[in-house]
Protein backbone atom coordinates (compact mmCIF):
# COMPACT_ATOMS: atom_id res chain seq x y z
CA UNK A 1 0.00 0.00 0.00
CA UNK A 2 1.23 3.44 -0.70
CA UNK A 3 2.17 5.95 1.81
CA UNK A 4 -1.04 8.13 2.88
CA UNK A 5 -0.18 11.72 1.42
CA UNK A 6 -1.26 14.47 3.91
CA UNK A 7 -1.72 16.50 0.97
CA UNK A 8 -4.02 15.25 -0.99
CA UNK A 9 -6.43 15.53 1.76
CA UNK A 10 -6.05 18.83 2.18
CA UNK A 11 -6.29 20.15 -1.51
CA UNK A 12 -9.76 18.02 -1.11
CA UNK A 13 -10.43 20.33 2.48
CA UNK A 14 -9.49 23.34 0.40
CA UNK A 15 -11.77 22.95 -2.27
CA UNK A 16 -14.92 24.17 -1.38
CA UNK A 17 -17.15 22.15 -3.85
CA UNK A 18 -15.76 18.98 -2.07
CA UNK A 19 -16.82 20.27 1.13
CA UNK A 20 -20.36 20.73 -0.51
CA UNK A 21 -20.64 17.63 -2.23
CA UNK A 22 -19.55 16.00 0.73
CA UNK A 23 -22.18 17.35 2.91
CA UNK A 24 -24.46 16.43 0.62
CA UNK A 25 -25.18 19.96 -0.20
CA UNK A 26 -24.29 19.93 -3.98
CA UNK A 27 -25.51 17.18 -5.55
CA UNK A 28 -24.86 18.26 -9.03
CA UNK A 29 -21.28 17.89 -8.12
CA UNK A 30 -21.35 14.25 -7.65
CA UNK A 31 -20.50 13.28 -11.02
CA UNK A 32 -17.36 15.57 -10.80
CA UNK A 33 -16.19 14.20 -7.31
CA UNK A 34 -16.92 10.57 -8.40
CA UNK A 35 -14.58 11.22 -11.69
CA UNK A 36 -11.67 12.81 -9.35
CA UNK A 37 -12.35 8.96 -7.23
CA UNK A 38 -12.05 7.31 -10.60
CA UNK A 39 -8.81 9.28 -11.46
CA UNK A 40 -7.04 8.78 -8.11
CA UNK A 41 -7.66 5.30 -7.27
CA UNK A 42 -4.12 5.32 -5.70
CA UNK A 43 -6.00 8.02 -3.71
CA UNK A 44 -8.70 6.05 -2.41
CA UNK A 45 -7.77 5.90 1.36
CA UNK A 46 -7.35 10.01 1.30
CA UNK A 47 -10.45 10.63 -0.39
CA UNK A 48 -12.35 8.57 1.64
CA UNK A 49 -10.26 10.49 4.70
CA UNK A 50 -11.50 13.63 3.36
CA UNK A 51 -15.15 12.51 3.13
CA UNK A 52 -14.86 11.62 6.84
CA UNK A 53 -13.66 14.46 7.98
CA UNK A 54 -16.01 16.51 6.41
CA UNK A 55 -18.66 14.20 7.63
CA UNK A 56 -17.72 14.20 10.93
CA UNK A 57 -17.33 17.82 11.47
CA UNK A 58 -21.36 18.53 10.62
CA UNK A 59 -22.52 21.23 12.33
CA UNK A 60 -25.62 22.08 13.13
CA UNK A 61 -27.44 25.11 12.70
CA UNK A 62 -28.83 27.97 15.70
CA UNK A 63 -31.86 26.71 17.17
CA UNK A 64 -33.63 30.20 16.01
CA UNK A 65 -37.27 30.41 14.47
CA UNK A 66 -38.32 32.07 11.31
CA UNK A 67 -41.10 33.67 13.32
CA UNK A 68 -38.18 35.31 15.23
CA UNK A 69 -36.18 36.26 12.45
CA UNK A 70 -38.51 38.25 10.53
CA UNK A 71 -39.43 39.89 13.69
CA UNK A 72 -35.76 41.31 14.01
CA UNK A 73 -35.85 41.90 10.42
CA UNK A 74 -38.47 44.00 10.89
CA UNK A 75 -37.50 45.44 14.05
CA UNK A 76 -34.06 46.33 12.49
CA UNK A 77 -35.18 47.92 9.06
CA UNK A 78 -38.45 49.73 10.26
CA UNK A 79 -36.40 51.49 13.10
CA UNK A 80 -33.49 52.06 10.68
CA UNK A 81 -35.81 53.84 7.92
CA UNK A 82 -37.75 55.57 11.04
CA UNK A 83 -34.89 57.08 12.92
CA UNK A 84 -32.39 57.54 10.60
CA UNK A 85 -31.86 61.00 11.61
CA UNK A 86 -32.33 61.03 14.79
CA UNK A 87 -29.41 58.34 15.12
CA UNK A 88 -30.11 55.26 16.56
CA UNK A 89 -29.79 55.39 20.05
CA UNK A 90 -30.91 51.80 21.01
CA UNK A 91 -29.57 50.87 24.48
CA UNK A 92 -27.60 47.54 23.97
CA UNK A 93 -27.54 44.72 24.52
CA UNK A 94 -27.84 42.21 27.28
CA UNK A 95 -31.56 41.81 28.03
CA UNK A 96 -34.44 42.56 27.21
CA UNK A 97 -36.04 45.67 27.57
CA UNK A 98 -38.95 44.64 28.94
CA UNK A 99 -39.23 47.26 31.57
CA UNK A 100 -39.14 50.06 28.73
CA UNK A 101 -42.67 51.26 27.34
CA UNK A 102 -41.72 51.95 24.29
CA UNK A 103 -44.47 52.32 21.24
CA UNK A 104 -43.90 52.77 17.58
CA UNK A 105 -47.22 53.24 16.41
CA UNK A 106 -47.10 53.41 13.14
CA UNK A 107 -50.26 53.39 10.49
CA UNK A 108 -51.25 49.84 9.08
CA UNK A 109 -52.96 49.57 6.10
CA UNK A 110 -55.72 47.84 7.96
CA UNK A 111 -54.07 46.92 11.53
CA UNK A 112 -53.69 49.12 14.34
CA UNK A 113 -52.45 47.98 17.54
CA UNK A 114 -53.49 48.87 20.96
CA UNK A 115 -52.91 48.03 24.45
CA UNK A 116 -54.97 49.54 26.68
CA UNK A 117 -55.62 48.32 29.66
CA UNK A 118 -55.47 48.27 33.76
CA UNK A 119 -53.09 45.43 34.36
CA UNK A 120 -52.09 44.78 30.91
CA UNK A 121 -48.48 46.77 31.53
CA UNK A 122 -48.47 47.82 27.43
CA UNK A 123 -45.20 46.19 25.40
CA UNK A 124 -42.80 46.88 23.50
CA UNK A 125 -44.52 46.43 20.05
CA UNK A 126 -42.96 47.22 16.42
CA UNK A 127 -45.11 46.82 13.39
CA UNK A 128 -44.25 46.80 10.00
CA UNK A 129 -46.12 49.69 8.20
CA UNK A 130 -46.20 48.78 4.28
CA UNK A 131 -48.37 49.34 1.88
CA UNK A 132 -47.44 45.61 0.23
CA UNK A 133 -49.07 43.74 2.72
CA UNK A 134 -46.03 41.96 3.62
CA UNK A 135 -46.35 39.88 7.11
CA UNK A 136 -46.95 41.41 10.48
CA UNK A 137 -45.17 40.39 13.48
CA UNK A 138 -45.90 41.39 16.79
CA UNK A 139 -43.72 40.02 19.78
CA UNK A 140 -44.60 40.20 23.81
CA UNK A 141 -41.11 39.99 25.64
CA UNK A 142 -40.02 38.50 28.41
CA UNK A 143 -42.26 40.02 31.73
CA UNK A 144 -44.85 41.63 29.66
CA UNK A 145 -48.44 40.54 27.91
CA UNK A 146 -49.85 42.55 24.95
CA UNK A 147 -53.62 42.97 23.24
CA UNK A 148 -53.51 42.92 19.35
CA UNK A 149 -56.29 44.07 17.70
CA UNK A 150 -56.47 42.22 14.23
CA UNK A 151 -57.30 43.54 10.68
CA UNK A 152 -60.90 41.65 11.34
CA UNK A 153 -62.05 43.12 14.06
CA UNK A 154 -60.55 39.38 16.63
CA UNK A 155 -58.40 40.41 19.42
CA UNK A 156 -55.30 38.25 20.36
CA UNK A 157 -54.03 38.39 23.75
CA UNK A 158 -50.10 37.49 23.68
CA UNK A 159 -48.61 36.14 26.67
CA UNK A 160 -44.87 36.86 27.91
CA UNK A 161 -42.20 35.60 25.03
CA UNK A 162 -44.45 35.16 22.40
CA UNK A 163 -45.06 36.08 18.72
CA UNK A 164 -47.81 36.20 16.78
CA UNK A 165 -47.41 36.69 12.88
CA UNK A 166 -50.37 37.78 10.78
CA UNK A 167 -50.64 39.67 7.41
CA UNK A 168 -52.11 43.04 7.68
CA UNK A 169 -55.14 42.41 4.87
CA UNK A 170 -56.26 39.03 5.41
CA UNK A 171 -57.22 38.07 2.27
CA UNK A 172 -60.84 36.75 1.53
CA UNK A 173 -60.63 32.86 1.69
CA UNK A 174 -59.25 33.10 5.22
CA UNK A 175 -57.81 34.80 8.16
CA UNK A 176 -54.10 32.83 9.21
CA UNK A 177 -51.98 34.14 11.93
CA UNK A 178 -49.38 32.19 13.34
CA UNK A 179 -48.30 31.65 16.74
CA UNK A 180 -44.95 30.44 19.11
CA UNK A 181 -45.81 31.29 22.43
CA UNK A 182 -49.32 31.25 24.29
CA UNK A 183 -52.31 33.58 23.42
CA UNK A 184 -55.91 33.88 23.94
CA UNK A 185 -57.62 34.58 20.85
CA UNK A 186 -61.61 36.68 20.91
CA UNK A 187 -61.99 36.18 17.57
CA UNK A 188 -64.82 38.01 15.29
CA UNK A 189 -67.13 36.07 13.85
CA UNK A 190 -67.22 36.09 9.61
CA UNK A 191 -67.44 33.58 6.62
CA UNK A 192 -63.82 32.99 6.19
CA UNK A 193 -62.73 30.35 9.00
CA UNK A 194 -59.72 31.97 11.37
CA UNK A 195 -56.45 29.51 11.60
CA UNK A 196 -53.64 29.53 14.16
CA UNK A 197 -51.13 27.62 13.06
CA UNK A 198 -48.52 26.82 15.39
CA UNK A 199 -45.78 23.91 17.20
CA UNK A 200 -48.96 21.41 16.44
CA UNK A 201 -52.14 20.69 14.66
CA UNK A 202 -53.84 23.88 13.10
CA UNK A 203 -56.78 25.56 15.03
CA UNK A 204 -59.75 26.76 12.54
CA UNK A 205 -62.61 28.61 13.95
CA UNK A 206 -65.39 30.99 13.22
CA UNK A 207 -65.87 33.08 15.90
CA UNK A 208 -65.33 31.95 19.53
CA UNK A 209 -62.92 32.46 22.63
CA UNK A 210 -59.96 30.00 22.83
CA UNK A 211 -56.39 29.86 24.38
CA UNK A 212 -53.33 28.14 22.41
CA UNK A 213 -50.51 27.07 24.46
CA UNK A 214 -47.24 26.27 21.69
CA UNK A 215 -44.00 27.50 23.08
CA UNK A 216 -40.48 26.46 21.15
CA UNK A 217 -39.24 25.21 24.56
CA UNK A 218 -42.49 23.32 25.75
CA UNK A 219 -42.80 19.22 24.55
CA UNK A 220 -46.80 19.95 24.61
CA UNK A 221 -49.04 22.04 22.17
CA UNK A 222 -52.44 23.14 24.19
CA UNK A 223 -55.61 24.20 22.74
CA UNK A 224 -58.70 25.28 25.30
CA UNK A 225 -61.66 26.32 24.45
CA UNK A 226 -63.98 28.76 26.21
CA UNK A 227 -66.23 28.96 24.28
CA UNK A 228 -67.99 28.60 20.77
CA UNK A 229 -66.22 25.47 18.51
CA UNK A 230 -63.07 24.90 16.94
CA UNK A 231 -61.59 22.21 14.52
CA UNK A 232 -58.10 21.28 15.13
CA UNK A 233 -56.86 19.73 11.44
CA UNK A 234 -55.36 16.20 12.59
CA UNK A 235 -53.67 14.56 9.79
CA UNK A 236 -56.02 15.66 7.29
CA UNK A 237 -59.30 14.90 9.42
CA UNK A 238 -60.79 17.75 11.97
CA UNK A 239 -60.82 16.87 15.29
CA UNK A 240 -63.48 19.10 17.16
CA UNK A 241 -63.82 20.84 20.83
CA UNK A 242 -66.37 21.84 22.62
CA UNK A 243 -66.30 24.07 25.64
CA UNK A 244 -64.72 23.00 28.53
CA UNK A 245 -62.63 20.73 26.63
CA UNK A 246 -58.85 20.99 26.62
CA UNK A 247 -56.34 19.49 23.74
CA UNK A 248 -53.07 18.31 24.00
CA UNK A 249 -51.06 17.28 21.38
CA UNK A 250 -47.35 15.78 22.13
CA UNK A 251 -45.17 17.47 19.57
CA UNK A 252 -42.89 14.80 19.68
CA UNK A 253 -44.85 11.14 19.40
CA UNK A 254 -47.05 13.32 17.28
CA UNK A 255 -50.95 12.23 19.29
CA UNK A 256 -53.56 13.84 20.36
CA UNK A 257 -55.54 13.88 23.51
CA UNK A 258 -58.81 15.52 24.47
CA UNK A 259 -60.18 15.94 27.68
CA UNK A 260 -62.89 17.83 29.77
CA UNK A 261 -60.88 19.73 32.36
CA UNK A 262 -60.38 22.85 34.71
CA UNK A 263 -59.76 25.82 32.37
CA UNK A 264 -58.49 27.79 34.92
CA UNK A 265 -54.96 27.19 34.61
CA UNK A 266 -54.82 27.97 30.89
CA UNK A 267 -56.71 31.07 30.90
CA UNK A 268 -56.14 32.99 34.52
CA UNK A 269 -52.25 34.09 33.12
CA UNK A 270 -54.79 36.63 31.46
CA UNK A 271 -55.54 38.53 34.49
CA UNK A 272 -51.91 37.72 36.01
CA UNK A 273 -53.14 34.56 37.54
CA UNK A 274 -51.14 31.10 37.56
CA UNK A 275 -52.59 28.04 37.98
CA UNK A 276 -50.85 24.87 38.21
CA UNK A 277 -52.57 21.66 38.15
CA UNK A 278 -49.76 18.69 38.53
CA UNK A 279 -47.49 20.76 37.02
CA UNK A 280 -43.75 19.73 37.05
CA UNK A 281 -41.42 21.62 38.79
CA UNK A 282 -39.51 22.80 35.56
CA UNK A 283 -42.52 23.43 33.39
CA UNK A 284 -43.48 25.74 36.43
CA UNK A 285 -39.98 27.32 36.25
CA UNK A 286 -40.35 27.68 32.33
CA UNK A 287 -43.81 29.57 32.98
CA UNK A 288 -41.90 32.28 35.49
CA UNK A 289 -38.64 32.94 32.95
CA UNK A 290 -40.84 33.98 30.60
CA UNK A 291 -43.16 35.65 33.06
CA UNK A 292 -40.67 37.27 35.38
CA UNK A 293 -37.39 37.43 32.55
CA UNK A 294 -35.60 35.07 35.30
CA UNK A 295 -33.54 32.69 34.74
CA UNK A 296 -33.95 29.44 37.33
CA UNK A 297 -30.78 27.21 37.26
CA UNK A 298 -30.89 23.84 39.14
CA UNK A 299 -28.32 22.39 41.03
CA UNK A 300 -29.61 19.11 39.68
CA UNK A 301 -32.18 18.20 36.91
CA UNK A 302 -33.98 15.90 39.12
CA UNK A 303 -35.27 18.75 41.33
CA UNK A 304 -37.44 19.81 38.50
CA UNK A 305 -39.47 16.86 38.25
CA UNK A 306 -41.41 16.61 40.96
CA UNK A 307 -45.27 17.44 40.37
CA UNK A 308 -47.28 20.42 42.26
CA UNK A 309 -50.48 21.97 42.08
CA UNK A 310 -50.46 25.73 42.94
CA UNK A 311 -52.00 28.86 42.55
CA UNK A 312 -50.72 32.38 43.17
CA UNK A 313 -52.46 35.14 42.71
CA UNK A 314 -51.06 39.03 41.98
CA UNK A 315 -48.07 37.76 43.91
CA UNK A 316 -44.82 39.78 43.48
CA UNK A 317 -42.18 37.02 42.39
CA UNK A 318 -40.13 36.82 45.93
CA UNK A 319 -43.39 36.24 47.65
CA UNK A 320 -43.92 33.47 45.12
CA UNK A 321 -40.68 31.82 45.89
CA UNK A 322 -41.06 32.18 49.37
CA UNK A 323 -44.33 30.17 48.67
CA UNK A 324 -42.75 27.40 46.57
CA UNK A 325 -40.09 27.11 48.92
CA UNK A 326 -42.41 26.48 51.74
CA UNK A 327 -44.02 23.42 49.52
CA UNK A 328 -41.25 21.38 47.64
CA UNK A 329 -37.86 20.77 49.04
CA UNK A 330 -35.74 23.22 47.21
CA UNK A 331 -33.88 26.19 48.77
CA UNK A 332 -33.62 29.23 46.42
CA UNK A 333 -31.38 31.89 46.18
CA UNK A 334 -32.43 34.89 44.35
CA UNK A 335 -30.20 37.57 42.48
CA UNK A 336 -32.13 40.72 41.46
CA UNK A 337 -31.77 41.97 37.85
CA UNK A 338 -30.77 45.09 37.28
CA UNK A 339 -29.35 48.05 34.84
CA UNK A 340 -26.03 48.41 34.31
CA UNK A 341 -24.45 51.69 34.34
CA UNK A 342 -25.08 51.55 29.91
CA UNK A 343 -28.46 51.20 30.97
CA UNK A 344 -28.84 47.61 30.09
CA UNK A 345 -30.83 44.73 31.94
CA UNK A 346 -29.25 42.32 33.00
CA UNK A 347 -31.05 39.43 34.18
CA UNK A 348 -32.21 38.36 37.31
CA UNK A 349 -31.10 34.39 38.47
CA UNK A 350 -32.52 32.44 40.83
CA UNK A 351 -30.05 28.91 42.10
CA UNK A 352 -32.17 26.42 42.95
CA UNK A 353 -30.70 23.87 45.75
CA UNK A 354 -31.74 20.66 46.91
CA UNK A 355 -32.91 21.41 50.75
CA UNK A 356 -29.64 19.74 52.58
CA UNK B 1 -31.01 55.18 1.08
CA UNK B 2 -33.66 53.97 -1.98
CA UNK B 3 -36.44 51.37 -0.63
CA UNK B 4 -34.55 48.38 -2.47
CA UNK B 5 -31.55 48.62 -0.43
CA UNK B 6 -33.04 47.69 3.02
CA UNK B 7 -35.02 45.11 1.13
CA UNK B 8 -31.79 44.04 -0.41
CA UNK B 9 -30.25 43.91 3.43
CA UNK B 10 -33.32 42.64 5.08
CA UNK B 11 -32.75 39.70 2.64
CA UNK B 12 -29.27 39.07 3.19
CA UNK B 13 -30.84 39.45 6.88
CA UNK B 14 -33.29 36.98 6.95
CA UNK B 15 -30.53 34.50 4.64
CA UNK B 16 -27.58 34.85 7.04
CA UNK B 17 -28.80 35.21 10.77
CA UNK B 18 -29.05 32.15 11.80
CA UNK B 19 -25.41 31.51 10.22
CA UNK B 20 -23.93 34.88 12.02
CA UNK B 21 -26.18 34.48 15.37
CA UNK B 22 -24.05 30.54 15.48
CA UNK B 23 -20.98 32.16 14.78
CA UNK B 24 -21.37 34.94 16.91
CA UNK B 25 -22.43 33.06 20.34
CA UNK B 26 -19.30 30.33 19.53
CA UNK B 27 -17.29 33.82 20.25
CA UNK B 28 -19.34 35.44 22.66
CA UNK B 29 -22.18 33.35 24.38
CA UNK B 30 -24.31 36.25 25.36
CA UNK B 31 -27.43 35.71 23.32
CA UNK B 32 -28.99 39.36 23.66
CA UNK B 33 -25.39 40.91 23.18
CA UNK B 34 -24.50 38.61 19.85
CA UNK B 35 -28.97 39.35 18.52
CA UNK B 36 -27.90 43.30 18.77
CA UNK B 37 -25.04 43.70 17.39
CA UNK B 38 -26.20 41.42 14.56
CA UNK B 39 -28.99 44.09 14.17
CA UNK B 40 -26.62 47.20 14.72
CA UNK B 41 -24.64 45.97 11.89
CA UNK B 42 -27.58 46.29 9.31
CA UNK B 43 -28.53 49.71 10.80
CA UNK B 44 -24.76 50.67 10.09
CA UNK B 45 -24.85 49.49 6.63
CA UNK B 46 -28.32 51.00 5.81
CA UNK B 47 -26.92 54.09 7.06
CA UNK B 48 -23.51 54.28 5.19
CA UNK B 49 -22.80 56.22 2.66
CA UNK B 50 -21.80 53.44 0.34
CA UNK B 51 -24.54 50.77 -1.19
CA UNK B 52 -24.51 47.85 0.39
CA UNK B 53 -24.36 46.22 -3.09
CA UNK B 54 -21.62 47.40 -3.64
CA UNK B 55 -19.90 45.57 -0.49
CA UNK B 56 -17.92 43.00 -2.32
CA UNK B 57 -18.66 39.80 -0.41
CA UNK B 58 -20.77 41.00 1.70
CA UNK B 59 -21.13 37.41 3.44
CA UNK B 60 -17.30 37.65 4.60
CA UNK B 61 -17.79 41.23 5.42
CA UNK B 62 -20.42 40.68 7.75
CA UNK B 63 -18.27 38.06 10.32
CA UNK B 64 -15.14 40.43 9.92
CA UNK B 65 -17.63 42.68 10.84
CA UNK B 66 -19.12 41.15 13.02
CA UNK B 67 -16.13 39.72 15.28
CA UNK B 68 -14.80 43.12 15.66
CA UNK B 69 -17.70 44.55 17.04
CA UNK B 70 -18.43 41.64 19.72
CA UNK B 71 -14.67 41.54 20.82
CA UNK B 72 -15.06 45.23 21.21
CA UNK B 73 -18.23 45.33 22.58
CA UNK B 74 -17.83 42.56 25.66
CA UNK B 75 -14.45 44.34 26.38
CA UNK B 76 -16.00 47.31 27.09
CA UNK B 77 -18.63 45.75 29.31
CA UNK B 78 -15.81 43.98 31.43
CA UNK B 79 -14.70 46.90 32.07
CA UNK B 80 -17.89 48.51 32.99
CA UNK B 81 -17.85 45.33 35.29
CA UNK B 82 -21.34 44.20 33.64
CA UNK B 83 -20.23 40.89 33.00
CA UNK B 84 -18.52 38.96 35.08
CA UNK B 85 -14.31 39.45 35.70
CA UNK B 86 -13.51 35.35 34.47
CA UNK B 87 -12.58 35.26 30.72
CA UNK B 88 -15.31 34.24 28.13
CA UNK B 89 -15.11 30.85 26.67
CA UNK B 90 -14.67 30.90 23.01
CA UNK B 91 -15.70 28.39 20.10
CA UNK B 92 -16.99 25.34 22.32
CA UNK B 93 -18.58 23.02 21.31
CA UNK B 94 -21.33 20.81 22.72
CA UNK B 95 -23.25 17.42 20.77
CA UNK B 96 -26.53 19.51 20.04
CA UNK B 97 -23.41 21.56 17.87
CA UNK B 98 -23.53 18.45 15.60
CA UNK B 99 -25.93 16.74 13.25
CA UNK B 100 -27.04 13.25 15.07
CA UNK B 101 -25.63 10.85 12.26
CA UNK B 102 -28.38 8.51 12.05
CA UNK B 103 -25.65 5.52 11.99
CA UNK B 104 -23.08 6.33 14.25
CA UNK B 105 -25.14 8.19 17.42
CA UNK B 106 -23.79 10.10 19.66
CA UNK B 107 -20.61 8.29 20.76
CA UNK B 108 -18.68 9.57 17.72
CA UNK B 109 -19.94 13.12 18.49
CA UNK B 110 -18.60 12.89 22.31
CA UNK B 111 -15.43 11.60 21.03
CA UNK B 112 -15.29 14.73 18.78
CA UNK B 113 -16.12 16.98 21.11
CA UNK B 114 -13.09 15.27 23.68
CA UNK B 115 -10.89 15.98 20.85
CA UNK B 116 -12.31 19.44 19.78
CA UNK B 117 -11.51 20.43 23.48
CA UNK B 118 -7.78 19.12 23.56
CA UNK B 119 -7.30 21.87 20.78
CA UNK B 120 -7.21 25.80 20.71
CA UNK B 121 -9.98 28.44 20.52
CA UNK B 122 -8.21 29.56 17.48
CA UNK B 123 -8.27 25.89 15.72
CA UNK B 124 -11.30 25.62 16.42
CA UNK B 125 -12.30 28.55 15.13
CA UNK B 126 -10.77 28.01 11.68
CA UNK B 127 -12.63 24.95 12.13
CA UNK B 128 -16.55 26.18 12.01
CA UNK B 129 -15.52 28.74 9.59
CA UNK B 130 -14.26 26.41 6.66
CA UNK B 131 -16.59 23.48 7.46
CA UNK B 132 -19.76 25.12 8.78
CA UNK B 133 -19.36 28.42 6.92
CA UNK B 134 -17.63 27.29 4.16
CA UNK B 135 -15.00 29.94 4.00
CA UNK B 136 -12.22 30.02 1.47
CA UNK B 137 -9.01 30.46 3.00
CA UNK B 138 -8.36 34.14 2.10
CA UNK B 139 -12.05 35.29 3.76
CA UNK B 140 -10.96 33.07 7.01
CA UNK B 141 -7.49 35.40 6.89
CA UNK B 142 -9.21 38.32 6.89
CA UNK B 143 -11.57 37.10 9.64
CA UNK B 144 -8.86 36.07 11.86
CA UNK B 145 -6.22 38.63 10.64
CA UNK B 146 -4.06 36.46 9.38
CA UNK B 147 -2.74 35.65 6.55
CA UNK B 148 -3.57 32.55 4.14
CA UNK B 149 -0.83 30.51 4.48
CA UNK B 150 -0.63 30.88 8.66
CA UNK B 151 -4.70 29.73 8.04
CA UNK B 152 -4.00 26.89 6.10
CA UNK B 153 -1.12 25.70 8.59
CA UNK B 154 -3.82 26.24 11.66
CA UNK B 155 -6.34 24.47 10.07
CA UNK B 156 -4.79 21.52 8.95
CA UNK B 157 -2.54 20.67 11.91
CA UNK B 158 -6.08 21.23 14.03
CA UNK B 159 -7.30 18.73 11.53
CA UNK B 160 -4.36 15.98 11.84
CA UNK B 161 -5.35 15.72 15.63
CA UNK B 162 -9.03 15.28 14.58
CA UNK B 163 -8.10 12.63 11.88
CA UNK B 164 -6.06 10.40 14.26
CA UNK B 165 -8.86 10.19 16.56
CA UNK B 166 -10.96 9.53 13.47
CA UNK B 167 -9.02 6.23 12.68
CA UNK B 168 -9.56 5.52 16.33
CA UNK B 169 -13.03 5.65 15.87
CA UNK B 170 -12.57 3.27 13.04
CA UNK B 171 -11.87 0.24 15.20
CA UNK B 172 -15.40 1.29 16.39
CA UNK B 173 -16.53 0.48 12.74
CA UNK B 174 -15.30 -3.19 12.79
CA UNK B 175 -17.80 -3.49 15.52
CA UNK B 176 -20.54 -2.16 13.49
CA UNK B 177 -20.18 -3.90 10.95
CA UNK B 178 -20.04 -7.20 12.65
CA UNK B 179 -23.34 -6.63 14.07
CA UNK B 180 -24.37 -6.24 10.61
CA UNK B 181 -23.04 -9.31 9.35
CA UNK B 182 -24.56 -11.31 12.69
CA UNK B 183 -28.00 -9.25 11.89
CA UNK B 184 -28.05 -10.86 8.20
CA UNK B 185 -26.98 -13.95 8.61
CA UNK B 186 -29.56 -14.45 11.71
CA UNK B 187 -32.26 -13.50 9.48
CA UNK B 188 -31.71 -16.43 6.97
Amino acid sequence: MSKFDEQIVEALISDTSFIRWAKGKQPEDEGKWMRWKAGHLKNEGEFNEAVKLVKTLSFNSSAISDLEISYLRQKTFNQTSKAQSQRKGRSLSILIRAAAVLFIPLLLAAGWLFLNQEHWKSAYTTLASNQSGQDVTVYSPKGTRTVVQLPDGSKAWLNADSYLTYSPVFNSNSRTVQLEGEAFFEVQKRKQPFIVENFGPSVKVYGTRFNVNSYREEPTVTVALETGSVALQVNNTEQYLTPGEVSSFSREQKSIRIEKKDLAPYLAWRDGQFVFRASSLQAIFNVFERQYNVEFQLEDQYLGQAKYDATFTNENFEKILHLLELTAPIQMEYTEGYFNKEGDYIKGIVKVNAIK
Amino acid sequence: MGHSDSDYLGDIFEKQFRDLYFYGMKLVPISELVKDTIQDLFTELCDQKQRPREIQNIEAYLFVSLRRELLRRVEKLRKNNSIEETPIESFVFSEEDFLVDKESGAAVSQQLIKCLDELTDRQREVILLRFKHEMEFSEIGKVLEMNVQSVRNLLFRALEKIRKKITLFRDGEVHDLEVFLFAIFRKR
